[in-house]
């Protein structure tokens, strides 16, 4: 089993991957998408490789017994909803002047 | 959708549903498809996937293949239809309904004459007036088959021959049960496919969403096993012409061999057929063909055969095309249409159909009145 850890996109590419994952809703807002079935597949295309990029970001590429690809989150342990909401409330409240 | 049948009319309909249900579900799949990949990526930096694996197939790569099907819907449709097309014209080709039943029922008529000589020709000339022409339809025809098969029996209750109550209701029900039961079979298969076809686009639509996954697969396997129960209608409709065709050449070979040569040519020139009838009523099938040796079987328990096996066309399907969800729902059909039966007539008490699914849960609902 081989490890490789992905290079992080810098941070010009990163803002191009939110763009285009968000550019994807406001165009199904905006634009009567059915009408237009090619245009909305290649929008679909380009959501998609801005999500597989977002994933990819955040991710280690093991490569298993197979020779397949697998991507990995590079952190290990899980969050816990509760705890990250705790700490969000935390921080918020700290960085208020009362 | 070429092999659906039906009137142009219907098949119209079914196409007009099945684009509004594809217009409706392309405007719906983009929402999925965002939903589903937003889902994946929280999901994945929040650590609920599996040992911190992602597959990106499952969140992004097959939602665009379901946007790509669901765009060639149309296409899709009309593959599976020339599959079932080469399938079944190219290897048994289609007879048409009304043509195979005109078939065997003339062979039926041609065994009746071989055995009980020319007192049958009056109400064969009634009969045939009818199903030889054109302008009739295949209701019209079978009511002059029913009109002929009631004098043929009324006949031989007046000639002194014992016609109990189960011969009589046999005879009347002959070809035309089994024309019953099959043009049953065609018809829901015709309203089984045009439901399929109008949900398509919905099964590919819910496919997006993990949670269902499977479901176009599932749909697609009862699409194709629905439209194969064609191929199987063709090999029965092929085993059911053999079969009473050869009943009544081997009884006609028989008569060959022994009546008189002059005899049998005078009485055929005089008749106008083309074929040889036993002339005098003197040669009886009895005499010809021992009943013991097999083929003696009697027409009329091939037709309670036949009908049997085109109830069982969507069971007969599953062994080579798989789609057992589709005999399981027919199965409940007919369970269904047994227990409303069953509780129709009161104290008669429900005999479970060998059928599939739906059988198990029927059996325990039927009512006692005794």
């Amino acid at each position: 089993m081989k490890t490789e850890e992905s290079k992080s996109p810098k941070k010009t590419m990163w803002l191009m991957y939110v763009v285009m994952v968000i550019a994807y809703p406001i165009y199904l807002m905006v634009f009567k998408y059915s009408n237009y079935p090619v245009v909305t597949l290649i929008m679909t295309i380009i959501f998609s490789y801005g999500i597989m990029n977002i994933i990819k970001g955040g991710s280690v590429v093991i490569i298993n017994e197979k020779g397949e690809e697998v991507f990995v989150r590079k952190r290990k342990t899980p969050y816990k909803i509760g705890e990250l909401l705790k700490k969000i409330v935390q921080t918020t409240n700290k960085g208020e002047s009362l | 959708m070429d092999t659906i049948g039906g009137s142009a009319e219907f098949l119209a309909l079914i196409a007009r549903m099945g684009f509004t249900a594809k217009n409706a579900c392309l405007s719906i799949i983009p929402v999925f498809i965002v939903i589903t990949g937003i889902f994946g990526v929280v999901k994945f930096y929040f650590g609920q996937e599996e040992n911190g694996k992602i597959n990106i197939n499952k969140y992004i790569v097959y939602n665009i293949f379901m946007l790509i099907l669901l765009m060639n819907y149309e296409y899709i449709i009309d593959t599976t239809g020339s599959v079932t097309r080469i399938l079944t014209e190219n290897i048994f080709p289609r007879e048409n309904s009304s043509d195979m039943f005109e078939t065997v029922s003339d062979s039926k008529i041609k065994y009746y004459m071989s055995q009980r000589g020319g007192r049958m020709l009056n109400n064969y000339a009634d009969y045939i007036n009818v199903a030889k022409s054109d302008d009739s339809n295949w209701v019209q025809k079978s009511w002059a088959y029913l009109k002929m098969n009631f004098k043929e029996t009324t006949d031989e209750a007046l000639s002194e021959k014992v016609v109990t109550p189960l011969q009589w209701t046999k005879s009347m029900m002959e070809v035309s049960f089994v024309r019953l039961v099959r043009s049953m079979l065609e018809l829901s298969r015709m309203l089984m496919l045009g439901f399929l076809i109008i949900v398509g686009p919905f099964a590919l639509l819910f496919e997006t969403i993990p949670l269902f996954r499977g479901i176009a697969s599932h749909w697609y396997k009862l699409l194709f096993a629905v439209s194969l129960w064609l191929l199987t209608l063709n090999i029965l409709d092929a085993l059911y012409i053999g079969f009473s065709e050869s009943l009544v050449q081997s009884v006609q070979n028989e008569i060959v061999r022994n009546v008189d040569i002059l005899e049998r040519e005078a009485y055929a020139r005089a008749m106008g057929y083309d074929h040889i009838m036993n002339p005098t009523g003197k040669f009886t099938y009895a005499e010809y063909v021992d009943p013991h040796s097999g083929q003696g079987l009697h027409l009329g328990l091939l037709n309670i055969a036949m009908a049997i096996l085109y109830m069982f066309v969507p069971y007969l399907t599953t062994i080579y095309a798989g789609g057992q969800v589709a005999q399981q729902l027919f199965g409940a059909m007919m369970s269904m249409a047994q227990m409303v039966m069953v509780n129709t007539l009161g104290s008669v008490r429900g005999v479970g159909m060998p059928s599939g699914g739906g059988d198990s849960a029927i059996k325990g609902i039927t009512k006692d009145n005794t």
